[in-house]
């Protein structure tokens, strides 16, 4: 009596791998946003189910079926825990785009993504009036000015400069953006595509211009560009975008041997490409060739630019002079850094070693592991402005953990992260704690 | 059924009264979502309620004792056997949002907690405390004590430990009446009547709604010692696991592999197990260090004699670590080689293991389906778990046949049908198999007395007839 499924191949395409799931619920103990709500339509066993219904159409599409499959991260730790290894993100993202979830984001968000991201020159141009924000102390004024708790929050964290501990109100000068880059970068070993990430441009250019100095320090000119890489479209079903921000930025990086990025999403999904493009006749050998040319920083810095400890100045050194930029940030004699994993960068892409790595390597700095590491910090990239209330629950569990570490900075490799840990712990009362991207310790 | 779903729409509105109607649910999607369990049954309720307290359940129990519907808690849905599954519709009470460690109390090593609480959140909490809560399920990372309570879950652990009725101390239990009794508390000795605490465990959620708990602890053991074994021959392997026990060692964890097992997790993970192994043992002994170590010698040796091929001894807890790898990846490993497993629970006299393994050969042969075996040899709790596939029609009539072969065959040799995953639905056909019609007509009677409107999980652990 069930109505012939009235959708399209490809959703169809996943039915097989839907099957495999056995209802076991481990990926219910896995999820950030069961932990928080332990409504199982949070879960994936929910969230297949209910695909499961929509094709064998005992069950009709709607908004309350969209709302299921929009409350989710996409941090992918239900994939990790699955014995079936069933693609649960994968086929969340493909019933988000059967449904076309992207019409039904809020007006804003949706301007947002594909008027503005889709334009490096707006990008670049908004960034560039956050940072005369930020320099104008027009954040101080917003707070006041904007209603409500989320708004002031948020844009603290986006415009506050990090406060680091010791750093007083000179806290801009922290970062040695004068320090004489010239002097400190070897003889450039070549030249790397730099992709730049719009979050990364638009609200954390200390992190852009960090990444560009620790990859001069090892020998490295960085060619910053790039067009959206397409995630927050694809996270929300417009393919189509994602498609054609993948074909522009395969052409625009084309006489790149490595495509480096400090943004742990930009570089998921441009390692995603060849599976995207993957039925385009013309970009798929394109496609291919770039994402195994695409490295995170950390991951690139690992392999590549080894710190020579000859060339450098000694980061932390207990006494130095005094005009060092570093060195009120590092008066303590040790630094606890604790690091968190980006779900782009450790499920994502694999990468959870390269950035510790380079950060115990840091003289001075002690590398401190909190509780459920790789737990996400409930960003998931727009998640944060669309499920304003459970974004937060998830970021108090993580700023739990992260205090219990006892760390003097919090440390991680996304711009997502950088922003929702900062407003955990502002609300956790501790926004104090100084949030840095990885590349920032390197390089100071 | 169209009779009940109108009797419990008229039971929403009035419990969206008593309750957040943010956790009273009708919409087709809730109803979806908790229609099912780990065994990927599925059965729809007319309506889901999320219980927050005691006075909401026995709210709903209270409506539904008034107006004749019914109810079916619902911990985690990682059942085995069907327990949570609405099969006659009604509500499904979920409380999984009752999830307070109420009181964990030093004094008198016990654990007072809501019915909600995650196994392995209970266990990390009291673990903090240099306390232990042994039952380990391997779900524990995802199923609720509630759960663990009404299935009378148990684990690797269980040889030395017990299972989960050895650590109940007292309850909380709202009747199918509405009304809330409590039985036992943190005194370690109680004969004062009937005991009916016990009543309430493994009872599947037919009895009354667990809504608290008072949970025994023991100290921490401070040391574990883990070894891995391989034998050429099944038999050699269970001669080892009574050797070991008739050494005087009572190891903590004695877990079997077959054949197949060792085979799917080489080809999944390589880690240079050798394959042409008919059985392979994970042992481990826990308790103060010096002890750990010299049973860990002991059971070396036993193992030796009994003719292990290979022998390894973990040296510290990566490599434990990395021997459990082995045993923890069976489930991932066989889930890839077909669509669907169907996994059974049976349990037989620790003696009977090699003549249930061969049994079992015969079965797989008899009706052309892989069977693989791993489980606790310890307790003879064997976990054959057929690889199958759930949409093909002919072939799942072949597993039901082999399931009720298997069965016979463990009623047998002196063994049971479930030794941890209980009866729910899945397994009710066969009740007879195990238990003399007397038996079954007591438990019926029992029901019946604390259930009389037959209106809590109804259809669970008795075939066909009235609940
Ligand atoms: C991968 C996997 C491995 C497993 N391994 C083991 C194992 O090693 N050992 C083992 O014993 N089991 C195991 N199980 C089975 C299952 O996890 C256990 O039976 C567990 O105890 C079920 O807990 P739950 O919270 O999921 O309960 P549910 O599945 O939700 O319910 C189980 C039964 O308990 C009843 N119930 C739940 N809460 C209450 C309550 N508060 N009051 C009254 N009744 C209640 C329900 O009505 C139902 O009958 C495994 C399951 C899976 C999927
Ligand atoms: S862990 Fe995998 S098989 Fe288990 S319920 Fe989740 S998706 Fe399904
Ligand atoms: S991706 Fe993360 S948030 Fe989404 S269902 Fe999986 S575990 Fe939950």
């Amino acid at each position: 009596m069930k109505a012939p499924s009235p959708f399209s191949p490809l959703l169809k395409q996943w039915e097989q791998s839907l099957w495999r799931c056995n209802k076991c619920g481990a990926c219910t103990g896995a999820c950030p946003l069961y932990a928080r709500t332990k409504d199982e339509g949070m879960a994936a066993r929910g969230k297949l189910a209910l695909v499961e219904a929509l094709l064998e159409g005992s069950l009709a599409p709607g908004p309350g079926c969209a709302a299921y499959l929009a409350g989710c991260l996409l941090c992918q730790a239900c994939r990790e825990s699955c014995a079936s290894g069933v693609p649960t993100t994968e086929i969340i993202l493909a019933a988000r785009r059967e449904l076309a979830l992207f019409e039904k984001l809020p007006f804003a968000l949706r301007l947002l993504l594909s008027g503005v991201l889709t334009r490096p020159a707006l990008v670049a141009l908004a960034g560039r009036a956050l940072e005369l924000c930020r320099r104008q102390g027009i954040c101080r004024l917003a707070e006041r000015v904007l209603p409500g708790e989320f708004f002031p929050l948020l844009w603290r964290a986006l415009l506050a400069a990090p406060a680091l501990p010791g750093a007083g109100a000179g806290a801009r000068g922290l970062l040695p953006e004068a320090a004489g880059e010239s002097s400190l970068a070897r003889p450039a070993r070549g030249t790397v595509g730099y992709f730049t990430g719009c979050a990364l441009t638009l609200f954390f250019p200390r992190v852009s211009r960090a990444t560009q100095r620790a990859l001069a320090r090892a020998g490295w000119a960085a060619a910053p560009r790039n067009f959206c890489c397409g995630m927050p479209h694809y996270a929300h079903g417009d393919f189509r975008t994602a498609r054609e921000l993948a074909r522009k930025n395969i052409d625009l990086f084309a006489s790149y041997a490595a495509v480096v990025t400090d943004c742990a999403t930009c570089g998921a999904m441009l390692k995603e490409y060849a599976q995207l493009l993957a039925d385009d006749k013309e970009y798929a050998p394109k496609a291919k060739a770039f994402s195994a040319r695409v490295r995170d920083v950390s991951e690139f810095l690992a392999a590549e630019g080894a710190p020579d400890p000859e060339r450098f100045p000694r980061p932390f050194p207990a006494s130095g002079p005094a005009g060092h930029p570093g060195f009120f940030f590092f008066r303590k004699e040790r630094i606890r850094a604790a690091y968190h994993d980006p779900c782009h960068l450790a499920r994502g892409q694999g990468v959870r070693e390269e950035p510790r790595r380079l950060l115990a390597a840091v003289p001075g700095l002690e590398l401190v592991e909190m509780e459920s590491a790789d737990t996400c910090c409930g960003g998931g990239g727009t998640f944060l402005f669309t499920h304003l209330q459970l974004a937060a629950g998830v970021g108090e569990a993580k700023a739990r953990d992260i205090l219990a570490a006892g760390p003097d900075v919090v440390v991680t490799g996304c711009p997502g992260c950088l922003l929702q840990l900062k407003m955990a712990l502002q609300r956790a009362g501790r926004g104090d704690l100084p949030v840095l991207h990885t590349v920032e310790l390197l390089g100071l | 059924m169209s009779g009940i779903s109108s009797v419990v729409k008229e039971a929403v509105r009035e419990l969206k009264r008593l309750i957040d109607p943010a956790r009273v649910l009708d919409t087709p999607e809730a109803r979806l979502l908790y229609a099912y369990d780990a065994t990927a049954g599925q059965h729809l309720p007319d309506a889901v309620v999320k219980a927050h307290s005691p006075a909401e359940v026995a709210a709903v129990l209270k409506m539904a004792d008034r107006l004749g519907f019914p109810v079916v808690p619902r911990g985690a849905g990682t059942g085995l056997s069907g327990g949570s599954l609405p099969a006659a519709g009604g509500v499904v009470l979920v409380l999984t949002g009752m999830a307070q460690i109420k009181e964990i109390d030093r004094e008198n090593m016990a654990v007072v907690c809501e019915p909600g609480v995650i196994t392995a959140d209970l266990q990390k909490a009291v673990e903090r405390e240099g306390l232990f809560y042994p039952p380990d399920p391997s779900s524990l990372n995802y199923c609720t004590i509630g759960g663990n309570l009404a299935e009378n879950a148990g684990g690797p652990r269980g040889l030395k430990y017990g299972v989960t009725k050895d650590y109940v101390l007292g309850l909380e239990v709202v009747l199918p009446d509405g009304e809330t009794v409590r039985l036992g508390g943190k005194q370690v000795k109680n004969v004062t009547g009937y005991n009916f605490l016990q009543l309430f465990v493994g009872s599947e959620g037919t009895l009354g709604v667990i809504t608290e708990a008072t949970l025994r602890l023991l100290p921490l053991p401070p040391a574990r010692k883990t070894l891995a074994a391989f034998f050429d021959r099944l038999e050699q392997a269970a001669d080892a696991v009574t050797a070991v026990l008739a050494a005087g060692v009572v190891p903590c964890t004695l877990e079997l592999m077959d054949q197949k097992s060792i085979y799917y997790v080489e080809e999944y993970l390589r880690l240079g197990l050798p394959r042409q192994a008919e059985a392979m043992l994970i042992i481990e002994a826990d308790g103060l260090p010096e002890e750990t170590e010299a049973q860990a010698a002991r059971i070396a040796r036993v193992c030796r004699q009994a003719g292990a091929r290979d022998l390894t001894v973990a040296r510290d807890s990566a490599e434990a670590d990395r021997l459990w790898r082995a045993r923890r990846a069976v489930s991932p490993a066989i889930s890839r080689v077909r669509p669907t497993k169907i996994g059974e629970d049976i349990c037989v006299p620790r003696s009977a293991i090699p003549a249930m393994v061969r049994e079992i050969q015969k079965i797989e042969e008899r009706f052309g389906l892989p069977i693989v075996i791993f489980g606790h040899a310890g307790d003879g709790n064997l976990h054959p778990n057929i690889l199958t596939n759930r949409r093909d029609r002919e072939e799942m009539a072949r597993v039901e046949q082999a399931i009720r072969a298997i069965f016979e065959a463990a009623v047998k040799l002196g063994g049971t049908l479930s030794g941890e995953h209980g009866i729910g639905l899945t397994k009710k056909d066969y009740l007879g198999l195990d238990l003399s019609p007397r038996a079954v007509a007591l438990m019926r009677a029992v029901k019946k007395a604390v259930d009389p409107a037959g209106i809590l999980n109804p259809g669970k652990i008795f075939g066909g007839g009235s609940a």
